[in-house]
């Protein structure tokens, strides 16, 4: 598991630096298939964000977003990428804490982050 | 024995992954499959020689749970060992799970060297079983008709000079044979416990032990065709006899032979089966 805490993201503290974020050797040849479908989910949550944020569907729109970290955590701790899963899992705490007027804050700011830190992964390699 | 794995999960870069992981860790794998639901998974099941699935929980459509509830629920899939592979983080829900025969939980990330241990605890544990096998349903049979009771012991075991020998063949969507082969003392005293009588005529004995293998297979082959246990054939039995101890040395030396003793009647069983993808005795 990762040293680097991402408790800010529960109470709106800084998190680490996203160009800190790494890829473990043996996954490099994944990074597309890795970026192409967290870019995927990253899309689908914003959009619930957004029509959650709108007080549309709010029930069906916080379960696409909770898939939608789930999964995005799932396949990043399968990657090896340490930073991005315990990120998720951060963002999956503060959801469920947070009043609904907070709770697509949180999930924009999660989206920018990992964008950032995918971007950086991508040039990397 | 190479296993066929079927990898579940509703990501693509998952089975990917695990895929990879499970290649790094140097195992005898046949073939890969995979599926994105526990829908899909179940018609690979139908479809396909599956040893091993490997499944993740929350998934569209049918759920990883979903999935292991009606596997355990039909004879066709019912024995094919599942591993939960998931970030779940709920022991109630994975406890369940293992009620239910599962037979592992790996925690996402795995490395490769948690994989491998854990298959290899499976592998030893499935052969175990697979020894037991033939023992087990002896057992059951003797049980069954109620009329030793049943004390295996190789250590003291007399080889028998005398032995009858049945055969019986079975067939279906998988062909086999069964043998046992029995000291003619053990024989004629199934004949006296079946039919009654004191003295007990060779041919009593032959058909004591061909009544024994009848219902010996009435209870191997459900176990070793658990998918069509109501899809065979099965032959009249072949009885032949002996006077000598070399048949059951042939018989009790190779390795595809179980042996026991029975009150101190000795008593050994051969099963092949042809093409088969189960763990049996011969494998």
């Amino acid at each position: 598991m990762s040293t680097k805490s991402f408790s800010g993201i529960r109470n709106n503290d800084p998190l680490p630096d996203p160009q800190d974020v790494n890829l473990p050797a043996d996954c490099q040849d994944l990074l597309e298939d890795y970026i192409e479908s967290t870019s995927s989910m990253l899309d689908e949550i914003e959009q619930a964000a957004l029509a959650y944020e709108a007080e549309n569907d709010m029930e069906e729109n916080a379960a696409v977003i909770r898939r939608g970290l789930h999964k995005i955590k799932g396949e990043s701790s399968m990657m090896g990428i340490e930073e991005m899963s315990e990120l998720c899992h951060q963002t999956e705490f503060a959801f469920e804490e947070m009043n609904k007027k907070q709770r697509p804050n949180v999930v924009l700011r999660f989206k920018d982050w990992v964008n950032t830190a995918m971007y950086n992964l991508s040039t990397r390699v | 024995m190479a296993w066929n794995i079927l990898i579940v999960d509703d990501s693509s870069l998952t089975r990917k992954r695990i895929r990879r992981i499970i290649e790094m860790a140097d195992l005898d794998v046949g073939e890969f499959l995979d599926a994105d639901n526990g829908s899909n998974a179940l018609k690979i099941l139908e479809e396909s020689d599956v040893d091993l699935v490997l499944t993740d929980l929350n998934m569209p459509e049918m759920s990883g749970d979903e999935m292991v509830h009606q596997m355990k629920n039909s004879d066709a899939t019912k024995e094919i060992p599942v591993i939960v592979i998931s970030t779940e983080s709920k022991t109630s829900r994975i406890k369940d799970l293992l009620a239910e025969g599962v037979k592992d939980y790996l925690h996402k990330p795995f490395t490769p060297e948690e994989f491998k241990e854990m298959i290899q605890t499976l592998w030893t544990k499935s052969e175990t079983e697979a020894e037991n096998l033939l023992p087990q349903a002896l057992t059951q049979a003797l049980e069954t008709m109620a009329f030793l009771t049943l004390t295996p012991e190789d250590e003291d075991m007399v080889i028998p000079t005398e032995t009858v020998m049945a055969e019986i063949d079975f067939t279906g969507a998988k062909k086999g044979t069964i043998q046992i082969i029995a000291s003619t003392d053990f024989c004629k005293t199934l004949a006296e416990n079946i039919a009654a009588i004191d003295n007990v005529s060779n041919q009593a004995a032959l058909d004591a032990l061909k009544e024994l293998s009848n219902v010996t297979c009435g209870l191997f082959l459900p176990m070793v065709v658990s998918s069509t246990a109501d899809v065979f054939d099965i032959t009249v039995p072949k009885v032949s006899c002996c006077d000598n101890s070399t048949q059951w040395d042939m018989f009790t030396s190779n390795n595809n032979s179980c042996t026991l003793n029975i009150e101190g009647f000795c008593i050994a069983i051969k099963l092949t089966v042809e093409n088969n993808t189960l763990v049996t005795q011969d494998n």
